[in-house]
């Protein structure tokens, strides 16, 4: 598949609304929800049975989804600001939260992803550290993209996971909402 | 089982009266042993077309594939099924229906029938299912039935219920009447 060629045009999200996507082990998608279509722009079947970077954006740094799937594969739930590329260029910023689903033998079967907006505040913040990821993995490559990005949050005490979550940090209804989506496919 | 060829759908819906009760018996293979009358006059069909076919004779091409592949595991495993189906019949007209589906078990406790009790279904409950079922069809055309169970799942799981809940939250309050009548019915059959 052809990859959209980003347009810089921003969709605002509907802060009462979640992106949800179900995909298996592998990360390939399974479901999802009609939020996820009407956002993205690709239907169910096209969605169904592609790789969940369908909807990458090249100003994402490879490190920040080598973290989120470490942490999930190794069965740890992790919340991540990432910016999607909708399929006609134009993009849009979310926060992401996991849920790891296990069949009767405690192996992982599914991964439940749910996504709500991000204030531009958070992204004002960080946007200029994920542009400075990608621009040392394209001029000196992943491994050294990946230690500036250990330096910079050494430097600052904390994982990313930590990082995201000072910056972001749901609001208490944001959780409530959250909380009761997640309910559902629990 | 009669050769006959299928027509192809004409997008016209046959409206069935409200109280209309229709059932249909299959073997554990799924043809037909018996239908009511109500079932041949819908369905265009006369009792010998009916009588030995198999039940597919009014699938409809809309309909996904990933629902009778759910339902026919369900009644392997003995459990009952509920469903709404949009069904052909022979003149390519089309008729939404739903079904309850009973086990009928011989005293060695091995399955011998299927009985399918059916009733009409309120048109909120057909504009919501056709959105869901063109788009179970659409994926499963694209990426096989377990993709399309994986996906009803999904939507399942994320509207909390069971495909059973949708069937039955589909169907509007007053079809209480309905079912009481399926009950008699079901009493009538079994006598």
């Amino acid at each position: 598949m052809i990859k959209p060629v980003p347009t810089g045009v921003e969709i605002k999200l509907n802060p009462k609304k979640y992106i949800v996507s179900k995909t298996d082990r592998k990360g390939k998608i399974v479901y999802v929800n009609d939020y996820f279509s009407e956002i993205s722009k690709y239907n169910e079947v096209e969605l169904v049975g592609a790789p969940h970077n369908i909807v990458r954006h090249p100003d994402m740094p490879k490190i920040v989804f080598k973290i989120m799937w470490n942490s999930i594969q190794n069965n740890r739930n992790i919340t991540a600001v990432v910016k999607n590329l909708a399929k006609d260029g134009k993009h849009y910023w979310i926060i992401t939260d996991f849920d790891i689903q296990k069949d009767a033998n405690n192996e992982i079967k599914n991964y439940v992803a749910y996504r709500w907006a991000v204030s531009p505040k958070i992204v004002k913040k960080i946007e200029p550290l994920y542009k400075k990821l990608v621009e040392i993995e394209q001029t000196q490559g992943d491994e050294e993209s990946e230690n500036y990005l250990n330096n910079f949050l050494e430097e600052k005490n904390m994982s990313y996971q930590q990082f995201i979550e000072n910056i972001a940090k749901p609001t208490k209804a944001s959780e409530i909402l959250l909380n009761s989506v997640k309910k559902l496919f629990s | 089982m009669m050769n006959m060829l299928v027509a192809k759908p004409t997008g016209v819906e046959i409206k069935i009266k409200k109280r209309t009760l229709i059932f249909s018996k299959t073997d554990v293979k799924g043809d037909i042993v018996s239908v009511s009358d109500s079932f041949e006059k819908i369905s265009g069909y006369s009792n010998n077309e009916l009588v030995g076919s198999p039940h597919n004779i009014v699938r409809h091409p809309d309909m996904p594939q990933t629902l009778f592949r759910i339902m026919w595991s369900k009644l392997r495993q003995g459990k009952e099924v509920k469903v709404i189906v949009k069904s052909l019949a022979k003149n390519g007209d089309h008729f939404w229906l739903s079904s309850e589906i009973e086990i009928k078990k011989d005293g060695n406790g091995d399955t011998r029938h299927y009985i399918s009790y059916r009733k009409p279904v309120a048109k909120s409950a057909i504009k919501k299912l056709e959105i869901l079922y063109k788009k179970l069809r659409d994926i499963e055309t694209a990426h096989g039935i377990e993709a399309g169970i994986d996906y009803l799942n999904g939507y399942l799981d994320e509207n909390r219920m069971s495909y059973c809940d949708l069937i039955i939250s589909s169907m509007e309050s007053k079809d209480r009447v309905l079912s009481k009548f399926t009950e008699l019915l079901r009493n009538k059959v079994n006598k």
